[in-house]
């Protein structure tokens, strides 16, 4: 909750107010949440349960590997009644012609009757000034995607505040989603505040990742966005979630 | 700005397995530019075996022999991650594929097996034809789905038909195999035993495996969670998974050159692993990774499954007697505990004694034994001396193996642990025999390490200076180098491109945030008429991610000669207000228009204004002499003098609330101030100055 202090003496003389933006730090605990990200190497949770959605690392695009897709997952989730999400973590744009045929495959393969895919996120750090050259990266690979599929993205704080207007709109036009992390390890990123204060210009639907365990402070207005949809938590193991380190 | 890692804290585990790898990699990149023998970084890995490397890449660097990465793969890199080195090492085929149709599940058998039939069925002398061409049909009707099981009955029913006694033992076959895939094991397991007596020899040795195949299955139907996670040993069936051991084997004992002999050997690790009996799975990959090519599988490939199903449940004393499994396990036990996940509990490093106990099994490697003694006296004991004593110099080889190169490596660093004055002809002398795959990056690291710490950093831009790799040489431009040594390189016609223009660019931010204002007047002239102006330059290269850049951002060097900071408050360009500032640096006015413009280049929170870590490369001391100029002194200095004209002072007041502004967090340098002294500036700023514009626009305070 936001604390204003008001200043009687301002408001006497001035008829103004100053008022103050620091707000309550507090531990983000997963029970509170409804959606979360289960990445490879995290023991899922019963937290789960009540998920809305969840979003399921399920392989990766790594820089150095000469654009190859590799699985993550050794078996294929069966969760029902959730907004599912096949996530592909990427470090390199630059994917082996067959990348997006077999990222499609395993879709298809997680998509079934009773237990719908809902869409695929890309987790990729756009460098802030290459905005428009991912854009139109995520056009192509959505062009591949039957339409059935949603299209969400991992997103930068820094594209908030200093990504130009056109490349943001260039995403917008592309994902049905973006989710941007507040946090850097467990640490919430230092001056994330100032990224934040930047959100409300943001021409997508956009949620915040938090961290399980982490330290989270809502800033002011949040809710007030109309393009804010709600918080991701990123899942941990219990025992680091305990130890509060 | 900066750019924020996300996913900072994933953990990476290879896809057929569901096992924590607790032990090899995560998502961090960022390259500390410092030694990190000990802790696992997985973006910091080393051409040297260490305990810090990745576990895959210590067993892979140990796999090799005298084999080494090409000299260009390695070139201009000092840190890899596992798969630029494994990727360099094994180039996997152009048509590689992790994911075709029905991989990661029993369905990845699907095509070849009724390949395999159909030629089966054709090879049968004596079947009525339209038998045979019944079998065939319905073989190819089938496309089950292990995904969604139940689903597929093809048309299995029309098989009743059949007449001859082998007609129905293919008939059998097919309807056992619809029920393998289709999850029902029972069924499954059932009928291809009442084949394995078949008259039929394909059916016989076929079923005989499919038996082992079906039981192994049915041992881990629960297994695997719903998200796909692996719920451990005690969420397998153990009667099924000894049945399918004793399947395998008893099929390898019978058909020694059968057709299923490396597809049941590679099933053997999988049983053993569901089974988690660590002892025959070590001993099997010891097997196998001294004869990768028996396998079909690449080295890479098989050193990723070691990772996933073996490392996680390794104990002491599991591993047979395989040197290279022996000292990765060795190493792995010298690392620092670390676990992003809190699961592991820290476990006390590997004894000396361990190691000793190990001279027998390690003596088919020559130098390994010695190795693991020097890389323990020096990890763990913390005992450079003994690090001398074990290993001998030996730097003057025309090239290394990976073996022999860490260890001249570790002897070197064991020299930087002493002081000894010769570490420097030491690095020197290894360098000439370095030139594989990253191995010269490495020692040029070392190299201007040491050169940054006997404060030679102007040594690593002498004209025949060895240290060649470019981030290197960056960062001590960026952090370490003074102005006479930067204005050297910018001047520099010989030099690259690049390492001149960053080298001004260095120079002016530096120049013009320590106060050396008529310097920075006359270095001005250095920037070319042509250059850019873009947000303010972020070394990627140096600072974070992948270390490597493809395209280097071009530097903007038109920042200090083109900006155009024009404001409500009326500043001049930078240039005239450095003019004035050199003649009187105290000038309020200037200063405040100095603060404009770093503000609004972009200059707050600059990540030039961080210094490395000590223990990193450039985190030494700042080659400028001088302290930092901070936008929030400089507003509390022209507040606290009571002489500033009231336009002065209330731009100051309104710029130093807004160092606090929008979140409360100062952006703007210098020694904070608490909300009760911005509290004050403020109503400072609306009581004495109500009618400037400043207080006009200012509603609140942060």
């Amino acid at each position: 909750m936001a604390r204003l202090l008001f200043l009687s003496f301002a408001l006497l003389f001035l008829g103004g107010c100053g008022r103050s933006a620091i707000q309550e730090t507090q531990t983000v605990v997963a029970e509170d949440y409804d959606s979360f990200w289960l990445w490879a190497g995290v023991k899922p949770q019963p937290v789960l349960d009540q998920a809305r959605s969840i979003y399921i690392l399920a392989g990766e695009v790594r820089a150095g590997d000469a654009g190859r897709f590799r699985q993550l997952r050794p078996a294929t989730p069966d969760v029902a009644a959730v907004d599912l999400w096949l996530v592909v973590r990427v470090e390199t744009l630059e994917w082996s012609p067959a990348v997006a045929d077999e990222i499609l495959r395993l879709a298809e393969k997680w998509d079934r009757r009773d237990r719908p895919l809902t869409g695929i996120q890309i987790d990729f750090d756009a460098r802030t000034d290459g905005l428009e050259g991912y854009a139109s990266f995520l056009r192509s690979f959505r062009q591949s995607l039957p339409d059935r599929f949603k299209l969400s993205i991992t997103g930068l704080l820094d594209w908030s505040a200093n990504g130009d207007p056109s490349g943001l709109s260039a995403l917008a036009d592309v994902v049905d989603e973006a989710v941007f992390q507040t946090y850097q390890g467990r640490a919430t990123i230092p001056g994330y505040e100032r990224w934040l204060a930047r959100l409300r210009d943001l021409p997508m639907p956009f949620r915040l990742g938090l961290v399980q365990g982490g330290q989270w402070q809502e800033p002011d207005h949040l809710d007030d966005m109309p393009n804010f949809r709600g918080y991701v938590v990123f899942l941990v193991n219990p025992s680091r979630v305990r130890a509060g380190d | 700005m900066r750019f924020i890692r996300i996913f900072s804290i994933g953990l990476m585990i290879w896809a057929t397995t569901g096992v924590p790898a607790q032990a090899s990699s995560d998502y961090f990149h960022q390259r500390t530019w410092a030694w990190n023998g000990r802790e696992l970084s997985p973006g910091n890995n080393l051409a040297m075996l260490q305990p810090g490397n990745d576990t895959r890449v210590n067993l892979l660097l140990l796999l090799q022999g005298d084999r080494r990465a090409s000299a260009t793969d390695g070139k201009g890199k000092v840190f890899f991650e596992w798969p630029e080195l494994s990727n360099s090492l094994y180039p996997a085929p152009a048509d590689f594929e992790s994911n075709s149709r029905y991989s990661h599940s029993r369905c990845q058998t699907v095509d070849t097996g009724r390949d395999a039939f159909v030629q089966a069925v054709r090879a049968v002398k004596n079947m009525p034809e339209m038998e045979r061409d019944l079998l065939i049909a319905v073989r190819r009707s089938l496309s089950p789905d292990c995904e969604e099981p139940t689903a597929s009955v093809g048309g299995v029913t029309r098989l009743a038909a059949l007449q001859s006694q082998t007609g129905r033992d293919f008939g059998v076959y097919l309807t056992s195999a619809l029920a393998f895939y289709n999850g029902d094991f029972d069924t499954a397991t059932k009928g291809f035993s009442s084949l394995v007596q078949a008259k039929n020899d394909w059916l016989k040795e076929t079923s005989l495996y499919m038996i082992a195949r079906s039981e192994l299955n049915r041992s881990q139907v629960r297994a695997f969670d719903d998200y796909g996670y692996f719920d451990g040993t005690s969420a397998v069936d153990q009667g099924a998974i000894r049945n399918a051991e004793r399947g395998f084997n008893l099929y390898r004992k019978i058909y020694p050159k059968g057709s299923y002999q490396q597809s049941a050997k590679g099933l053997l690790r999988r049983v053993y692993w569901l089974a988690g009996d660590t002892e025959k799975l070590s001993a099997e990959y010891g097997d196998v990774l001294s004869g990768p090519g028996a396998t079909g599988l690449l080295l890479p490939v098989l050193i990723q499954e070691v990772d996933d199903k073996l490392l996680p449940n390794l104990a002491p004393g599991s591993i047979a007697n395989d040197p290279e499994l022996l000292a990765m396990a060795a190493l792995y036990r010298m690392r620092k505990p670390y676990d992003p996940y809190g699961e592991e509990k820290p476990k006390p490093a590997i004894g000396r004694s361990e190691i000793e106990a190990m001279r027998d099994s390690l003596s088919g490697r020559p130098g390994l034994f010695e190795y693991l003694l020097a890389a323990h006296a020096f990890y763990v004991a913390n005992d450079p001396k003994m690090v001398l004593a074990t290993i001998r110099d030996d730097a003057r080889r025309p090239n290394y193996g990976y073996l022999d190169f860490s260890r001249q490596m570790l002897r070197g660093r064991a020299l930087e642990a002493v002081g000894d004055r010769n570490a420097r002809g030491f690095w020197l002398q290894l360098l000439a025999g370095s030139e594989s795959g990253y191995q010269r990056g490495l020692v040029e690291f070392a190299l201007a390490r040491n050169l940054e710490r006997s404060d030679s950093v102007a040594d690593v831009f002498a004209a025949d200076s060895v240290v060649q790799t470019p981030v290197l040489r960056e960062i001590l431009l960026q952090y370490s180098a003074g102005p006479a040594l930067l204005r050297r390189q910018a001047k520099d016609a010989k030099a690259v491109k690049r390492e001149r223009d960053l080298a001004l660019y260095v120079l002016l931010y530096r120049e013009l945030t320590h106060r050396d204002y008529s310097a920075f007047l006359d270095d001005l002239k250095l920037v070319p008429a042509d250059a850019n102006v873009l947000e303010p330059f972020y070394n990627l290269s140096t600072e974070n991610n992948y270390g490597y850049e493809v395209e280097p951002a071009p530097v903007p060097l038109g920042l200090f000669t083109k900006f155009d900071e024009s404001s409500a408050f009326g500043c001049p360009r930078l240039k005239q207000t450095v003019q004035t500032l050199a003649s009187s640096p105290n000038d309020p006015r200037a200063q405040l228009c100095l603060g404009d413009y770093l503000r609004m280049a972009g200059f707050d929170d600059y990540w030039l204004d961080e210094q490395p870590k000590t223990e990193s490369l450039g985190g030494q001391k700042q080659g400028f002499p001088g302290s930092q100029f901070s936008r929030l002194e400089a507003y509390k200095r022209i507040i606290a003098d009571r002489r500033s004209s009231p336009e002065n002072r209330a731009y100051a007041l309104y710029r130093a609330i807004w160092c606090y502004g929008p979140a409360g967090k100062n952006s703007c340098g210098g020694e904070e101030v608490g909300q009760g002294q911005r509290a004050a500036w403020f109503r400072e700023l609306k009581i004495r100055y109500p009618s400037s514009q400043w207080a006009q626009k200012l509603k609140f305070y942060w």
